[in-house]
């Protein structure tokens, strides 16, 4: 439908009125960036945490120690017990033998928090939850089991990471909200300052018959170059902040280590891009569909 | 096939009656009460010349604003091209207004734009090709007598080229009505004369042509049909008439 000199009459328009309205334009952009990363930044968070949740349940597993002494028919009757509670995925015997033998082997290497986890003067059992949120209820019933000497599980860590969830949740969802309705509104109050330079245009076009999407066209682009500028503004500041948490965090591996979001460069790249014209799309829709309802061709008057 | 002879132009016939504009008992009342138009009843024929007269607020401009739907009739209908003006959808507005070409008393030229980019405008936003832009431009240059100012600008023109700047661009796309909004209104005599003698020569060309204005002489001159509105409405339609009615006795 569309022929060339057209789509270059069209974005020529909306290049002219950006560089008409170039404070305006950067504000839009500085704005739109700064949110689209704050609320990508509560997006890579929650996904992070929900991912050390779900996707690792191993980094979760119970230790339950057996109490010395106990004889081997209570213990693989034990087992039995454990596999059978509600919650649990898996259970694995480790020996105390194999407990030490484990114990030794990682000593060469780098100590974490998982080699701590195992007394290698107790048997034990090694219990994958299905979901480690719920550890505290499975956590109180195995403590009531005569043979039980003790448990060792990640429960601060699992406390920590449902409660940052919760928080980052809410806290993302409203930050999400308030920040894309402001950017919003200073895109579509870009445009509107926009429209409004270029009023007399709009009411000639309106009089001579140009159809409304032709008419609307160049501010959309115009709001989608902008707001797709804030969405580049946004990559760069996600890299920075992700750069400047590595360099702080370094050394406190037991949580930078869960907070890996498993979402790549480029998808970040395409989903803040699709936010980003998505928002600049809409918001300059709306600002013109505005204008063109509540006015009349007189503007072409002034 | 009936032949009718076009009033005043003894030489050119109309094969076709088509009514091009027509009002069934139109009122306008404004948002804020004030009655425009009532029962307005008129037709007007495919390439006829028309002026509308009549005292300041009796709705001249509001009577061509309901043919190109700036505004929509209050009570009865405006028919367009056989079309009900009235009940186009929003969306739909523009194939009307490419099929009307308006022009105001205060040109509503783009001030930042040559005569030729304000004329091509039009072509451009209608999604006219780069051919066709070159081609019809100069085309519509020369109709107005403004090929040698094409690359000017609106200020550096007196009021009769602007106002013929404004001529070719709602002519440019090519509409079979052109609506004239007193385009006389800001200019001296010499000039309300020449703008006058091209819309006529627009009219010959087979434009349907509807110019309101307040410019008795004039009027006078060309003796045209002539409606005049008063604040009852139409106070007479008549054909080869004068701006008065009882210019007729003298
Ligand atoms: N947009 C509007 N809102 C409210 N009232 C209006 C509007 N436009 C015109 N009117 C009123 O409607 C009446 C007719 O106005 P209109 O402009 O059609 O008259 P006119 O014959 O063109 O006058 P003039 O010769 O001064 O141009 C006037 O009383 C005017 O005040
Ligand atoms: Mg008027």
């Amino acid at each position: 439908m569309l022929n060339p000199s057209s789509v270059e009459f069209l974005v020529l328009e909306a290049l002219a009125n950006i560089r008409r309205n170039r404070l305006m334009a950067l504000a839009a952009v500085l704005t739109a960036g700064v949110s689209l990363a704050i609320s990508a930044g509560f997006a890579l968070t929650a996904i992070a945490v929900h991912r050390a949740c779900e996707k690792l349940p191993q980094e979760f597993d119970m230790a339950v120690y057996v109490r010395r002494g106990t004889p081997p028919d209570r213990v693989s009757k034990l087992k039995e017990t454990l596999a059978a509670m509600p919650g649990v995925a898996s259970v694995t015997f480790i020996s105390k033998e194999r407990g030490w033998q484990e114990f030794k082997r990682s000593l060469g290497q780098d100590i974490s928090m998982d080699d701590l986890l195992y007394n290698p003067a107790l048997d034990s059992f090694k219990i994958r939850m299905s979901d480690p949120r719920r550890g505290r209820h499975l956590q109180n019933r195995i403590r009531n089991l005569p043979e039980v000497d003790d448990i060792l599980w990640r429960q601060n860590e699992v406390r920590f990471f449902t409660g940052l969830a919760r928080v980052v949740g809410i806290a993302g969802a409203v930050a999400t909200v308030v920040l894309f309705l402001g950017s919003a509104f200073i895109i579509g109050n870009t445009i509107r300052l926009g429209i409004y330079a270029r009023r007399r245009e709009v009411s000639i076009m309106r009089l001579v018959g140009a159809r409304p999407s032709f008419i609307r066209f160049p501010f959309l682009l115009e709001g989608m170059l902008l707001a797709g500028a804030g969405a580049v503004l946004a990559l760069l500041l996600i890299r920075l902040a992700g750069a400047y948490l590595e360099a702080l965090t370094g050394d406190l591996q037991s949580i930078t280590r869960f907070l890996d979001s498993g979402v790549a460069p480029w998808q970040l790249a395409a989903l803040l891009m699709a936010a980003g014209l998505g928002l600049g799309a809409l918001s300059s829709y709306l600002s013109i569909r505005r204008y063109l309802k509540e006015s009349s061709l007189e503007a072409a008057a002034q | 096939m009936r032949l009718r002879r076009v009033d005043g132009h003894p030489g050119i016939w109309h094969t076709d009656l088509a009514v091009m504009i027509e009002f069934r008992g139109v009122s306008l009342i404004y948002p804020n009460g004030v009655l425009a138009l009532r029962g307005i009843n008129l037709r007007v024929e495919k390439g006829e010349f028309v002026f509308i007269v009549g005292p300041t607020g009796t709705g001249k401009s509001s009577l061509l604003k309901l043919i190109y739907r700036e505004e929509v009739p209050t009570e009865g209908t405006v028919l367009v091209d056989g079309q009900d003006v009235g009940a186009i959808p929003e969306g739909e507005v523009w194939r009307l207004r490419r099929k009307v070409g308006v022009v105001f008393q205060d040109f509503r030229l783009l001030p930042d734009r040559t005569v030729w980019e304000n004329i091509a405008f039009a072509l451009r936003v209608t999604g006219a090709s780069a051919r066709q832009i070159r081609r019809r431009v100069p085309e519509f240059l020369e109709l107005v007598g403004l090929t040698h100012r094409c690359d000017s600008f609106p200020s550096q023109l007196s009021g009769g080229e602007q106002q013929r700047t404004a001529i070719a661009r709602a002519l440019v796309t090519d509409p079979p009505i052109l609506l004239a909004d007193e385009p006389t209104g800001n200019l001296d005599p010499d000039t309300s004369w020449e703008i006058m003698q091209l819309l006529e020569r627009i009219n010959l060309r087979g434009s349907t042509v509807l110019m309101s204005t307040h410019d008795s002489e004039m009027v006078n001159r060309m003796r045209r049909r002539v409606v005049a509105l008063d604040l009852n409405g139409i106070a007479r339609d008549e054909q080869r008439a004068y701006y008065h009615a009882e210019s007729v006795q003298r």
